[in-house]
């Protein structure tokens, strides 16, 4: 599958905030988007999430618009992580990752096969020790990769993430920059993650590069430098 | 969970006995008459609007993500009150099936404006104090122009109007009980099949939409619930203060969890208990009566500053 952009112009009312931005994002691609702090990262990644329709041109999921889709099956296809976090005072983190089955949900109730998915997930992102705490009591990081589990668990063939590396710690944010690269490559999911960390940037080969004044474009490792430098 | 609910529902019932148990055995005194035509609705009643009530206040609190909504703060109740002592103002001359339909209609209406007003505020305001404080001076509005209508009513509408806008559990007789059932019973049913969509809205909005909800058809069906339950209960119990915000917080006290599938059935039974125990103050008190929401006021007031205080103390 292949989610391409054609020619799209997103504003964050009421402003207008991107113009004329073309971009094709496969599966199994695994791409940072920068930008300055204003530029339209995270209008851009609801975009492509399938929560802020461009105001021109066209989002297309093999051409079909991503926007035709019904929401339960677009949040079969797309998922996103953001910056904000439920404010709910009880809820575990095995209720949140549950939630991340919502698009499958056939009945009033979440099934075996489910809770399958949570528990697998709950291994493979290290999660064990705190997944059945309150949410509210767990650690900035802690609640990150919770979130992140969440999205996981929509089963997704693309993901966006916004700043997702902002509050783990420097050995966390290795090990969540390999898994999501790994997991990118080995179940061919497309992830597009913003950030603002120099040391991840350093490790992408292709970053989506937003110029600030409304364009971007895809560039290589080599031209990260000069983009930087014109910041 | 099912194992949780299933031991929930023992809990709350054994409760449910104990308060009950006073009126029971104290009946054998009373002739079969007295207990079928006055104790029995008065009882049901307290049990199906205290439960109704305090599922309202669930479903606004989850719908709006705000621990303070619910139907009492939000004007729900006072927009049906406004409704129905107008209705008695001005076509106290109705006799036949109008007279008792007729206050029944106009509590619907104003509950369902009311609902639609705070439901259009809420989506321009993201600030959840805001909604609160709106909803206070909506609310406000609607108990102000009753106060001045009631200036230019006749002597025996006032007291009456006046009475029933205390809360009462004594004004419905057997024929009643099955429109209460309608309140009460019915939103419990579909709420329980809403208990995963609400879950969802746990998340918040944001994530709502990107896991594919709904949230038309979400707002829909709570704007039916909630006004067609609270109008129902205005209707027949006038305004009930504080269950429809104690009886949530207090069964997620209880239960410590935010999952609906345990939620609903614990504010339901909470929110009967609290009512019941009223009533049954009320029976042994007899033929005194206090006014229902002065004593809510009394029992609720400290759980809401407690939650207020715990919420304080977990943010500093």
């Amino acid at each position: 599958m292949i989610l391409s952009a054609k020619k799209i112009a997103l504003s964050y009312s009421p402003r207008s905030v991107l113009q004329d931005i073309s971009f094709d994002f496969a599966q199994g691609n695994f791409f940072g988007l920068l930008g300055k702090n204003g530029s339209g990262k995270t209008t851009l990644l609801k975009a492509f999430a399938g929560i802020n329709q461009p105001r021109a041109g066209e989002i297309c999921l093999d051409n079909k618009s991503l926007y035709d889709l019904s929401p339960l099956l677009r949040a079969r296809i797309v998922a996103m992580v953001t910056t904000t976090w439920p404010s709910n005072m009880l809820m575990t983190g095995r209720d949140i990752l549950l939630l991340g089955r919502y698009p499958y949900l056939s009945g009033p109730h979440y099934g075996p096969h489910d809770d399958e998915i949570v528990s697998e997930l709950a291994g493979s992102l290290n999660i064990q020790d705190f997944v059945e705490k309150p949410f509210f009591e767990l650690s900035d990081g802690q609640k990150q990769k919770i979130m992140i589990a969440r999205a996981l668990a929509q089963k997704t063939n693309f993901l966006f993430l916004d700043e997702p590396f902002t509050y783990l710690d420097i050995k966390q944010k290795d090990w969540l920059f390999e898994f999501l690269r790994n997991y990118a490559q080995d179940k061919q999911v497309g992830i597009l993650f913003s950030t603002h960390d120099r040391f991840i940037v350093d490790q992408l080969d292709h970053v989506f590069a937003l110029d600030g004044k409304g364009g971007g474009a895809i560039i290589t490792k080599e031209d990260v430098p000069a983009y930087l430098a014109s910041f | 969970m099912v194992k949780k609910n299933l031991i929930l529902i023992f809990i709350l019932a054994l409760l449910l006995g104990i308060t009950l148990y006073p009126l029971h055995s104290e009946s054998q005194s009373f002739s079969a008459d007295v207990f079928w035509f006055l104790r029995f609705p008065r009882i049901m009643t307290a049990c199906l609007a205290g439960g109704a009530v305090a599922l309202s206040g669930l479903l606004m609190q989850s719908y709006f993500q705000n621990p303070l909504a619910g139907p009492y703060v939000l004007g729900i109740h006072s927009g049906a009150t406004f409704f129905v002592a107008m209705w008695f103002m001005f076509f106290n001359q109705m006799t036949g099936p109008m007279s008792r339909l007729g206050p029944i209609g106009s509590a619907l209406v104003g509950s369902f404006l009311m609902m639609l007003v705070i439901i259009s505020i809420s989506k321009k305001v993201g600030n959840k104090i805001l909604l609160v404080l709106l909803g206070l001076f909506v609310s406000q509005l609607a108990s102000g122009l009753l106060t001045v209508c009631l200036n230019f009513a006749q002597q025996e509408h006032i007291k009456a109007i006046l009475l029933w806008s205390f809360g009462t559990f004594q004004r419905t007789a057997l024929n009643d009980l099955p429109f209460l059932f309608l309140a009460s019973i019915v939103p419990l049913l579909l709420a329980f099949r809403m208990a995963a969509h609400l879950d969802l809205l746990n998340l918040g909005e944001t994530y709502a939409h990107l896991s594919g909800m709904n949230f038309k058809k979400i707002s829909f069906y709570v704007i039916m619930l909630t006004g067609f339950s609270t109008g129902l209960v205005v209707a027949f119990c006038g305004p009930i203060a504080f269950i429809g915000l104690a009886a949530i917080h207090l069964s997620k006290m209880l239960f410590k969890t935010e999952q609906h599938g345990v939620l609903i059935p614990a504010s339901f039974l909470i929110g009967s208990i609290m009512a019941l125990t009223v009533e049954a103050l009320n029976l042994w008190m007899a033929p005194q009566s206090l006014p229902l929401n002065a004593v809510l006021g009394i029992m609720g007031a400290p759980v809401i500053i407690l939650f207020i205080y715990k919420m304080n103390f977990r943010q500093a």
